[in-house]
């Protein structure tokens, strides 16, 4: 087992409310974490600490440290367009750029200088979806706007967009939450099947989902990390009673 | 601490409710049979088995109702071990209900010429697993393991107790060829008590689950 992201003492205030308290947990590479917990528990502003989102929050200050495969993400030798590279990001609304299916993928390769060849970029735009599972559905309409897809093949381009920069993490900010029960499953179905090739971390507020998607949970309350481990664990015998409050609707 | 869904809240309630009354009936059943035991009571006996049929029916009742919250609220942790233990120990009390029917259509059938020594250590036997079952099902209900030892050793004992009991009645018939029907009365509701004690312990191994998340290495 190889950790992806290991985060270690961190500390996340919005001037002085403190929104993480020191938190410390690690990522396993080609395995899917699911982030659980309350509204305003902080598990987004953890996310979001991951690929650095935070540093556009004039008044968020991150305290600690996070190192994706070693190297230190806050590390002022990093530069945050080359983290993202590594590390995607799927938000809850789907979120195409108002251009073609085509250009929605191939924007992130072309400014991050991937190719200039158009057969190599159509090849990467091509894998891309096919690794969304969306190319099948959309083929033939490359050059229809994005936004024209319904609300889960939206989300897939995003996938799609997404792996297109080839990540080795891809966190997901409630990536269902906007979409129907069958859009939903294939979604959840695509998670697993990307987490062969890249390490995928998901907040959800949807236990089922979490139990069904995830290797691994971990459960945020007040910005503490309760408790984490294996899902069938967390979902069967939690160690912790707020955990098991949680999870089963016990808490007011 | 409650659910924040008064009604899911209330329909685990529901289902808590038909256990005990489950339970509470068989009480009341055990100790009727064991009085048929003593008596010969036939229309004791009679109310035993007609009673059955309520015990037969929220065995359904709670089977169905379980199944209805699995199918609509998705139960996780707790509530899932309660739910799924509940399946299953409604199962053993069930057929504790049937057996305990078996005691009393039995003991009507014994004639008072078998000696009462017999009669005696057949109730005595019954008494032991009566209170086996109460106290398994103030394990289940109060959450707590604290009796599981003493429950376990009960059994030990009602097995050896209806070990010594089959061979003296056997020896028994030996010597009495004209109570062979009587005797083997006694025997299968020996062996019905010892069933009893079975299921018990199945119950038992459900409550360690649904308290400690696991079963039991013993």
């Amino acid at each position: 087992m190889v950790n992806s992201i290991i985060t270690k003492n961190l500390n996340v205030y919005y001037g002085d409310q403190q929104a993480i308290h020191n938190i410390s947990l690690d990522f396993l590479k080609n395995k899917v974490t699911a982030l659980i917990g309350p509204s305003g528990c902080g598990k987004s502003t953890f996310l979001r600490c991951l690929n650095r989102m935070n540093d556009v929050i004039d008044i968020c200050r991150v305290e600690g440290n996070i190192s994706l495969n070693g190297m230190d993400i806050y590390s002022k030798e990093i530069e945050v367009e080359h983290l993202r590279e590594k590390i995607g990001m799927v938000f809850q609304k789907p979120n195409p750029f108002p251009k073609s299916i085509y250009d929605n993928v191939a924007y992130g390769p072309r400014i991050h200088g991937f190719t200039d060849k158009k057969e190599e970029m159509d090849l990467i735009v091509e894998t891309s979806l096919k690794k969304a599972g969306l190319f099948e559905e959309v083929k033939d309409r490359l050059d229809d706007m994005g936004t024209s897809l319904s609300g889960g093949q939206q989300q897939r381009l995003c996938i799609a967009r997404a792996i297109a920069i080839k990540p080795e993490v891809i966190l997901m900010d409630e990536p269902c939450s906007a979409l129907d029960p069958i859009a939903t499953s294939i979604i959840e179905e695509l998670i697993t099947d990307l987490k062969k090739s890249y390490t995928i971390i998901i907040v959800t507020h949807s236990m089922q989902q979490a139990a069904r998607v995830s290797d691994k949970t971990a459960f945020f309350h007040l910005g503490n990390l309760i408790e984490e481990g294996d899902t069938s664990k967390i979902f069967t015998k939690p160690d912790h009673q707020k955990t098991n409050d949680y999870i089963t609707g016990r808490f007011g | 601490m409650k659910h924040a869904d008064k009604f899911y809240e209330s329909q685990l309630n529901t289902i808590n409710e038909k256990l005990v009354k489950m339970g509470s009936l068989l009480e009341k059943q055990f100790a009727s049979a064991l009085e048929v035991l003593d008596s010969r009571d036939e229309q004791l006996a009679q109310k035993v088995v007609d009673n059955d049929h309520e015990i037969n029916l929220l065995n359904h009742e709670i089977s169905d109702f379980v199944f209805q919250i699995i199918a609509m609220r998705q139960p996780i942790a707790d509530d899932l071990r309660f739910l799924f233990c509940t399946i299953k120990i409604i199962r053993d009390l069930e057929r504790i209900g049937d057996h305990i029917t078996s005691i009393a259509k039995k003991a009507t059938r014994v004639s008072k010429n078998i000696p009462s020594e017999f009669t005696e250590k057949l109730t005595n036997l019954g008494k032991q697993a009566s209170i086996m079952t109460h106290d398994a099902l103030n394990c289940l209900f109060e959450r707590r393991l604290s009796q599981a030892d003493k429950i376990t050793k009960r059994d030990d004992i009602i097995d050896e107790l209806h070990g010594t009991f089959i061979s003296e009645v056997l020896a028994y018939m030996k010597k009495h060829d004209d109570v062979i029907p009587d005797s083997l009365s006694l025997i299968q509701m020996s062996k019905a008590i010892e069933r009893v004690g079975d299921h018990i312990t199945n119950i038992m191994e459900e409550v360690h689950f649904l308290i400690e998340g696991q079963y039991s290495s013993d």
